[in-house]
């Protein structure tokens, strides 16, 4: 038995998961869009552990433990591509980066 | 006051806090002071993690983000100069569309969460398990281990791929000289011996 409810993790999950998705759509600096995707893997953590907890079933736990790794790749990587981005451009404006643009 | 109480209101606290440093994260203009709310974040879902009993998972959230993946994104802001960046407009245009559709989007997530959710078959790894295995990190370890041992070594081959990946990106590729301070040996003797002899044919 989880005490608050399952509800209440559910929908905080949700709000990280939201406000994430709008830092990714509003903000134009290149490393607040990373942060803001970390906020999105934050929430769906919340709900991965509160449905383990709810539900008796150690797996929920077990996949976080696979998305902290992925998010730790993802930094990585992502951080690597910004630092050469940055050495090319000189710009870390989204909207100034449109080389693969059509 | 019930016991019940007082997690709903430790529960309650805990969330606010993780959604204003939430909002602020995508707020503030100072990506360094971004990061350190994204560490406010970290910090106050560890603490909902450990309302959930999982205190393994609530320590590496705090080890692995607020000590490596913010630590990472710091150094990056070092290595940029983030302070030419803050200069120029922050937000998109269609920012006030954004919100409207992510209010939207929340509120549809909290009816579908109030109408639907119906807790069906419960497995196997209840409280009573748990503490029989000695506590969280204890069962973690048996369920990681035993039932998923091939996903965990096969996460080590994606952080193998990541580091190599990380390493051949952010490679410095060699390129002409721009400044003095990048310049090659070779280069900076000829300078060297150049700017010498301008010297000596100067009148004295």
């Amino acid at each position: 038995m989880i005490i608050p409810a399952l509800e209440y993790y559910l929908v905080l999950g949700a709000a990280l998961f939201i406000i994430g998705l709008l830092g990714v759509l509003v903000r134009r600096n290149l490393l607040i869009v990373f942060m803001s995707i970390e906020l999105i893997l934050l929430g769906a953590n919340v709900t991965f552990v509160g449905f383990a907890v709810a539900l008796d079933n150690m797996l929920g736990q077990v996949f976080v433990i696979f998305s902290l790794t992925v998010a730790a790749a993802e930094a990585a990587v992502g951080l690597a591509i910004i630092v050469a981005l940055s050495r090319h451009r000189d710009t870390l404006n989204v909207d100034e980066i449109n080389t693969l643009k059509g | 006051m019930t016991s019940e109480t007082l997690l709903t209101l430790i529960f309650a606290y805990f969330a606010l806090a993780s959604v204003v440093f939430a909002v602020l994260v995508i707020m503030l203009r100072n990506p360094v002071q971004c990061a350190l709310s994204l560490v406010g974040v970290v910090f106050h879902l560890a603490g909902i993690f450990i309302l959930l009993r999982a205190e393994f998972l609530a320590a590496a959230h705090i080890i692995i983000y607020a000590g490596a993946i913010i630590v990472l994104f710091l150094f990056t802001m070092m290595l940029l100069n983030v302070g030419a960046v803050e200069r120029v407009r922050q937000f998109h245009v269609q920012a006030p569309l954004a919100i409207v559709i992510g209010a939207i989007l929340f509120l549809e997530f909290i009816v579908l969460t109030g109408a639907t959710i119906t807790v069906g078959a419960r497995g196997a790894h209840s409280a009573a398990w748990v503490a029989g295995q000695g506590g969280n990190v204890q069962a973690l370890g048996q369920v990681l281990f035993r039932d998923y041992l091939l996903p965990f070594e096969v996460a080590s081959v994606l952080l193998t791929a990541a580091v190599v990946g990380a390493i051949v990106l952010a490679r410095q590729k060699p390129r002409r000289p721009r400044s003095s301070s990048q310049m090659g040996v070779s280069e900076w003797m000829a300078e060297r011996y150049e700017k010498a002899k301008a010297r000596e044919q100067e009148p004295v």
